[in-house]
Parts: C-alpha cells; structure tokens; sequence
C-alpha cells in the first residue's frame, strides 16, 4: 500500500516537472505547477493602511485602483474588497497590504500550500494553493498608468505594473525570458507594462 | 532503480515548486548593499525560532554570534538578533518566496538594516552570503540567493566567489563614499537612515 502511495506521488510529480522543465524563454508561459481550485475563484482583499502618500507621483486613490485594479484580470482571482486583516497572516484570506520592506525590497509574497490534494488541468498536474498575501513597499514611488512617469518628483516604478506581476504569480505563472511579457523578471523605473497574450496562454493552460 | 528515479522526480518538482511565486528586489552592487546596511557582520547561527511581530507577521528570529565585523557598531563574539520574514510558530509556516534558509551552525556574512529598531537581513536572500573554503582552505563568501526573487533593474547580480580581503575592502570603500551607485535608489521617498556606521 505505502509502495502504491509513493508511485502515485512519484507520478504526479514526474509529471508536473516534466510539464516545467522547458526552459522559460523559448514558452510564451511558465507554470510554477501550483494553482488554485476552480470554481470558486480565489478571493484578493487590500488593507490600505499603512500606505504613504506623500511625495508619490499619484493620488491615494489612484494608488489604491493601480494595487487593486488589476487583481481581476487574472481569470483565477476576483477583487474581494477591502479588510483590515493583515497580509502575512495565516488567516485564510489572500491580503494584499503595504509593509516597510527595507531598501532593497519592493515586494514580498508569502503562501501557503499543501501537498495534496493534486489538481489537474489536462496533462498537468498541481499542488493546490491555499493562501497568498503580498506586501508592496512604502520605501519607493509609485505612479500607475493614470499618472505621468517621470513625474515632478521625480521617476517612480509603475504600481499598476509590479503588483499585476505579483498577481501572475499568485495565479501560477512564473518568468518568461521575453522582456515584453508581462511575467518578465526584471522592470525597470517607468516601465509600465500590463497583462498580455502570453499571460492569457498561461492561464488557458492552467485551465482557469 | 525506481525508486531513485522517484527520488529525482521529487527533488526536481521540490526544487520548481520553490520558484511557485516571487518577491522583488532590486538588483544591487555590493557597495549599495553595504551603504543601506546597518551592520555587515560574518557569524555562526547559534539559535532561531519563529516569532510573530504584530505588524510583520510571523517571522524567524535568527541569534548570530558574531565573528568579524566589516560595518557597525558591534564586536566579534557579540551575538545580534535579526530577522527573516519567513517563519513557524505553533506548527504554522509561512514561507516569503526569496527568502534565505539558514540553520544552526551554518557561517555567514549578512547584510542587516534597521527598520524601525528591528533588524532585518538587507534584500531577503539577496543580503546573505555563505562563507565557505577552497581545495585549499581559503575562506570565500558565496550569495545564498534563494529561488523566486524578481531582479528589478539592469544591474547584474553579483554572486562570488568573493575572498573575505575583498569583501572588507568593497564594504570599507562604500562606507568612506556614501553616494549611491545606482540609480533606481533615488526613488526612495525617504533619505536612508538605516547606513550609518
């Protein structure tokens, strides 16, 4: 019985790694080989507090429609609402939040997964998400796609951009060697950029 | 034989499944890295446990006796309290993509900020070295990078071989020429307050 167990989890392992070992650039997406269930779709609330104003290249409003404005893009999560429940706690709600990261870090995600059950999506296999929170940085400017870059403050990284990013990778999507693609690793300031085909592919593939 | 190929399987899957989401930071000299520190300091992780901050979360307090110091106001054989914003408490983990591993007993060199009074590794894993020997027992630092970090900006990320002569040498200079090489540093709201030596 346990051999059994172990050639069953040996199985679906040696399929999701199958499925992720193409390498990143020559895919239009990457799968991570972890995604949510479906239905119902996973549900994304923001905490604003904590956000700083001062000195941003937009409003507070537009910095709370460039985090939130873009969770429903994803076909896997819907915009909840807003909470006071803070992002990184293990409380079954996926919060998006605002956190003095330090001055190196934009962006943390913390997740919790499990094991099993498995979810499949026609030859793939995946281990099932269960709770993601993302914490955005208050070290940096912002601006969205509502406001200008460079602006009189000076440069600023595109909020829309980053946490739409961040999002593709709560829906289980990974990097992509085309710097043009949304899911590309690296962005530089100004640099604004926004869900595309090669992201709709990937959710295809995930069976959203 | 199978079970060995199981056993490749699931390492590959464990070590995929490690990039399933992603922190961002931004790509650093070491020089930047050393001006934002508040302490760079190698040492011996002699304990941690996870803790819970009541605005952090849950993390992991890590206690670093404290071998040589290359910037701060602390002595080899101190022992300082940082942490990483992974963390279990109570059976309860949660994990930041990105961020360093560390164990009991392991050697490194750590890049630590101050926020708020508490002390953070500088970047996740991008501020933590290991430090380790060659055939011919020479002491060098390698990046202990994590898997799932987003690089943002064009600086190419300096992994090692890095000899400790070398490293004090970067963090020294730094230290003496506070401007900031890249430019992406800028954009911080706020002037840093968490370099000063």
């Amino acid at each position: 019985m346990r051999a059994k167990i172990r050639l069953t989890i040996a199985a679906v392992t040696c399929g999701v790694a199958v499925a992720l070992l193409l390498p990143a650039d020559v895919r239009a997406y990457c799968l991570t080989g972890v995604k949510w269930p479906t239905p119902p779709d996973a549900s994304v609330y923001y905490n604003s507090s904590g956000k700083v104003t001062s000195g941003q290249c937009i409003s507070a409003s537009q910095m709370d429609s460039a985090v939130t404005g873009t969770i429903g893009s994803w076909k896997a999560l819907n915009y909840a609402g807003t909470t006071t429940a803070k992002a990184n706690r293990r409380d079954g709600r996926n919060t998006v939040g605002w956190a003095k990261l330090g001055g190196q870090t934009l962006g943390v995600t913390n997740y919790l997964r499990y094991g099993s059950p498995i979810l499949t999506c026609g030859a793939n296999s995946f281990y099932t998400l269960v709770e993601a929170d993302v914490r955005l940085t208050t070290f940096y400017r912002w601006t969205s796609g509502s406001g200008s870059c460079p602006c009189a403050a000076g440069s600023a990284f595109y909020l829309n951009a980053v946490a739409e990013h961040e999002y593709g990778h709560v829906a289980g999507l990974c990097h992509v060697g085309n710097p043009s693609s949304l899911m590309y690793a690296s962005f530089g300031a100004c640099q604004n950029k926004s869900k595309g085909s090669d992201e709709n592919a990937g959710e295809n593939a995930l069976c959203y | 034989m199978r079970q060995a190929r199981f056993a490749t399987c699931a390492a590959i899957l464990l070590l995929l499944t490690a990039q399933a989401w992603a922190s961002s930071v931004l790509g650093l000299s070491i020089e930047d890295q050393a001006r934002l520190s508040r302490l760079v300091v190698t040492g011996e992780v002699v304990a941690q446990r996870g803790v819970v901050d009541p605005e952090s979360g849950v993390e992991t307090a890590v206690n670093l006796r404290v071998t040589e110091v290359f910037k701060g106001d602390v002595q080899p054989g101190d022992t300082i309290v940082f942490h990483t914003r992974s963390g279990e408490v109570d059976g309860l983990m949660s994990d930041a993509v990105g961020e360093a591993r560390l164990h009991v007993g392991q050697e490194v060199l750590v890049f630590i900020e101050d926020i708020d009074g508490r002390l953070y590794n500088l970047g996740l894993s991008m501020g933590v070295w290991n430090l380790q020997l060659d055939r011919g027992g020479r002491a060098y630092f390698t990046r202990a990078l994590e898997e799932g970090l987003d690089v943002v900006g064009d600086v190419e990320v300096e992994t090692g071989p890095v000899t400790i002569t070398d490293m004090a040498r970067r963090v020294d200079a730094a230290v003496r020429q506070p401007a900031f090489d890249h430019p992406l540093l800028q954009l911080r709201l706020a002037p840093n307050t968490q370099g000063r030596r």
